[in-house]
């Protein structure tokens, strides 16, 4: 989708999900390791909303979710993706369908990277 | 309606390259297929926002048009409430971003970008510039064809699309490998629109229509 969609995408603040309090943060990193600067990441819930995060140069985003949500679907839009990568985080590993969409809680903070490519590549659904 | 869809990998476009998902896809899970969208609200979309015409400071240079249309799900359903997107360069070929380095001039009564909410014909509208070509460093001597920039919210997962739309008769069509990232000649067409007498409007803009369709969802609207 090219690499300037914050024009379109990014006008208003959507890190923060209603009653967000829990910080979910992570980098997005392409197949040679290098940090996407500009990815967009989705946060979708049926029950708790939707969230948007721009990464910044060092391919960081971040989101604040509901305490006690346990899992979003998550879709990431960067340039040189012709269609969005669907995946899902989860903040709980009970169900998840593979370790890489789990997030690590470490000082209270959940850390979830996004690997495109690479041995530690996150796992992505066909739509 | 995979076979309108471009790959994740199409070396042509060089960022694939690097940025494809590598891993071999998962099988959709059933609830996340069906998984409702967010839904905006009216008071999330003002009616100023979908005329990118209309700044501050005075009207931007370019050539003024309308770009109208529906969104349809893949069974001829309107779809409305639909909160559609828009981003684009200026009539000179330049976004109004700081990444952008293309040696163009900056308009400064153009941010190039806007949204709506399909009504319940699932009809838009929105008034702005064409906007120019420009180089990109895919490859040598590369040019983006005119394009507009949409994103798609419907009422499911499966109905969010980001695509772009095109301009009837762009020479630079057979060079991009972001249009011919779509596989099916006929799939390449549906991004292009078409220039309209009857939505051009005497002594003011000239019209293009350009309908958008999105799978079915596995519910009713």
């Amino acid at each position: 989708m090219g690499p300037f969609f914050s024009i379109g995408l990014c006008g208003t603040p959507q890190h923060e999900l209603p009653d967000g309090s829990v910080r979910v943060e992570g980098r997005v990193y392409d197949g040679e390791g290098a940090p996407v600067d500009d990815a967009l990441l989705e946060l979708w819930n049926p029950e708790h909303g939707f969230g948007r995060a721009g990464t910044d140069a060092e391919g960081r985003f971040a989101f604040l979710v509901p305490e006690g949500a346990r899992r979003f679907e998550l879709l990431v839009f960067a340039r040189g993706l012709l269609k969005p990568g669907v995946t899902r985080l989860y903040l709980d590993d009970e169900d998840a369908e593979d370790p890489t969409l789990v997030a690590r809680r470490e000082d209270g903070v959940f850390r979830f990277d996004v690997r495109l490519q690479g041995d530690a590549a996150t796992a992505f659904f066909q739509l | 309606m995979t076979d309108v869809d471009p790959p994740y990998l199409h070396p042509e476009y060089r960022s694939t390259v690097t940025r494809a998902p590598s891993r071999v896809l998962l099988t959709m899970p059933e609830e996340l297929h069906a998984l409702a969208g967010p839904v905006f609200g009216e008071d999330a979309v003002a009616a100023a926002d979908a005329d990118l015409t209309d700044g501050p400071g005075g009207e931007p240079l370019g050539e003024r048009i309308i770009v109208t249309g529906r969104v349809l799900d893949d069974d001829g359903r309107p779809v409305p409430n639909a909160l559609l997107e828009i981003w684009q360069a200026n009539a000179a070929g330049r976004y109004a971003h700081n990444g952008d380095r293309h040696p163009a001039p900056l308009d400064p009564n153009f941010t190039g970008a806007g949204r709506t909410l399909t009504a319940a014909d699932g009809s838009y509208r929105f008034v702005t510039v064409k906007p120019g070509a420009y180089p990109w460093r895919n490859h040598e001597n590369a040019w983006r064809p005119a394009h507009i920039h949409f994103s798609v919210f419907g009422r499911a997962l499966s109905q969010r699309l980001v695509t772009q739309m095109y301009f009837p008769g762009d020479p630079l069509f057979e060079y991009d490998p972001i249009f011919n990232s779509v596989r099916e000649p006929r799939a390449r067409e549906l991004l292009v629109a078409r220039f309209d007498l009857p939505t051009t409007e005497p002594e003011w803009a000239l019209g293009y229509r350009w309908d958008i369709v999105l799978r079915s969802t596995p519910f009713e609207p």
